[in-house]
């Protein structure tokens, strides 16, 4: 047969005791709550102001580096300045050298053309490439001489357009043309 | 009761004001420090970039030729100059088309602002290659013409034929032996540039596109004015416009 016992919890301690005692137990908490902050905070204070310390040295160090790389630097003034003079004037000439028109060819072409018996009148030579010339020939032969060679040009495709705004007789006999040539 | 509140809050007291005294000293002295820290991290950070910079372009300006870049510099100078001399323009296009035959009877010019210089020309307000124009009245014969127009092709300073007008005046029987012509040519210069490298810019380089460039312009002919007439005493520059 089982026999069931009761649990009595009996404090003979008296209340007053008891609550002096919960009170000592929070104090003693909040006292080492208060050193483990005080022991944190001051260590991690101790950290910032090594770390604060020590970059501070790094920074002077480095400091002193970049100025002494400065007056390496600053000792080879000469040679920068001049090179950035150079590699300015080098892409000023990039822009002009490019753009010049080449007179070399067309002037060997208008040589080619001033045939015995043509008389040159007027010539134009513009920076884009197009000539045009006036002037007149003594007879028929030269004229066909001056067609023959324009044809050797012609046949180098140099000029995108070749054509004569007027081609006349004269009553002297002369013939008289005009001829524009276009890149 | 009220007593032993007091008393119970005195059990208290220290360990919360040593509490409440760092949490104060976290937020006031702590915080701004740690802050302190993250900035010279950052200044080192910016440091050690910098010295990475300055270290390059130390090197990289010991391996430059000073010679070299002087050479350079004078042929450069001589493509384009730095100020708009129109007394030098004037004297080169003389020199040449003697030179080849070419006789300049009357020139037109207009060279504005020749005092300009790099520092007092705003860069907004500058072409890219600025350039002055000047318009030649010649007497010569077609081939002489000819070897002109190609000589102003290969001679420094850089300078273009942008127009020639060529019309024979005197003609004998078929032959035209000095004929009249108008010629525009165009010359260049460039300023010095404002800025001729600070410490905080990386150096600028010549590309092998520049030194291919550098070496057509070293075969070019330099063309310098004639200092002075023969058998004169010249005092101060030569008269441009006695031609």
């Amino acid at each position: 047969m089982k026999v069931k016992i009761k649990k009595l919890s009996i404090n003979l301690i008296a209340q007053a005791a008891q609550d002096r005692i919960l009170l000592l137990k929070i104090k003693k908490i909040l006292w080492r709550a208060a050193i483990a902050c005080v022991c944190i905070f001051v260590s991690l204070l101790l950290l910032i102001i090594l770390a604060l310390f020590l970059f501070d040295r790094q920074i002077k160090l480095k400091q002193e580096k970049i100025s002494l790389l400065k007056k390496q630097i600053n000792s080879f003034e000469k040679v920068e300045s001049l090179l950035v003079s150079v590699v300015d004037k080098v892409k000023g000439a990039e822009v002009v050298l490019p753009g010049r028109p080449g007179y070399g060819e067309s002037v060997s072409n208008l040589a080619s053309l001033l045939v015995p018996g043509f008389n040159l009148g007027e010539l134009e030579v513009s920076v884009e490439g197009k000539i045009k010339m006036s002037g007149n020939f003594n007879d028929v032969q030269s004229l066909t001489n001056f067609n023959a060679r324009l044809e050797e040009i012609k046949s180098k495709k140099l000029y995108s357009k070749v054509f004569y705004p007027s081609v006349n007789r004269a009553l002297s006999g002369k013939y008289n043309i005009e001829l524009n040539l276009e890149r | 009761m009220k007593k032993n509140i007091l008393e119970n809050l005195q059990l208290f007291l220290l360990p919360a004001l040593a509490i409440f005294t760092v949490l104060i000293l976290f937020f006031v002295f702590f915080i701004p420090r740690l802050r302190q820290v993250f900035e010279q991290r950052g200044k080192i950070l910016k440091q050690d970039e910098e010295i990475r910079r300055l270290t390059q372009k130390y090197s990289e300006l010991s391996t430059l030729s000073e010679a070299e870049l002087w050479e350079n510099s004078d042929l450069l100078s001589n493509a384009l100059p730095s100020q708009k001399d129109f007394y030098q323009l004037l004297s080169v296009i003389r020199k040449i088309c003697l030179e080849n035959g070419v006789n300049i009877e009357a020139f037109e010019l207009a060279p504005g602002v020749i005092s300009a210089t790099a520092s007092s020309i705003p860069a907004e307000k500058t072409e890219k290659v600025p350039n002055m124009t000047v318009k030649v009245v010649f007497s010569s014969s077609f081939e002489n013409l000819k070897n002109v127009l190609l000589k102003f092709e290969e001679i420094l300073p850089l300078m273009e034929v942008v127009s020639v007008k060529y019309e024979p005046s005197l003609r004998d029987s078929g032959s035209f032996i000095y004929s009249r012509g108008e010629m525009t040519i165009k010359s260049y210069f460039l300023p010095l540039p404002l800025k001729m490298g600070t410490f905080d810019q990386p150096l600028v380089k010549i590309t092998a596109a520049d030194q291919k460039l550098i070496e057509k312009l070293k075969t070019f002919q330099r063309v310098t004015p004639e200092a002075s007439f023969e058998g004169e005493t010249v005092v101060g520059r030569e008269n441009p416009f006695s031609f």
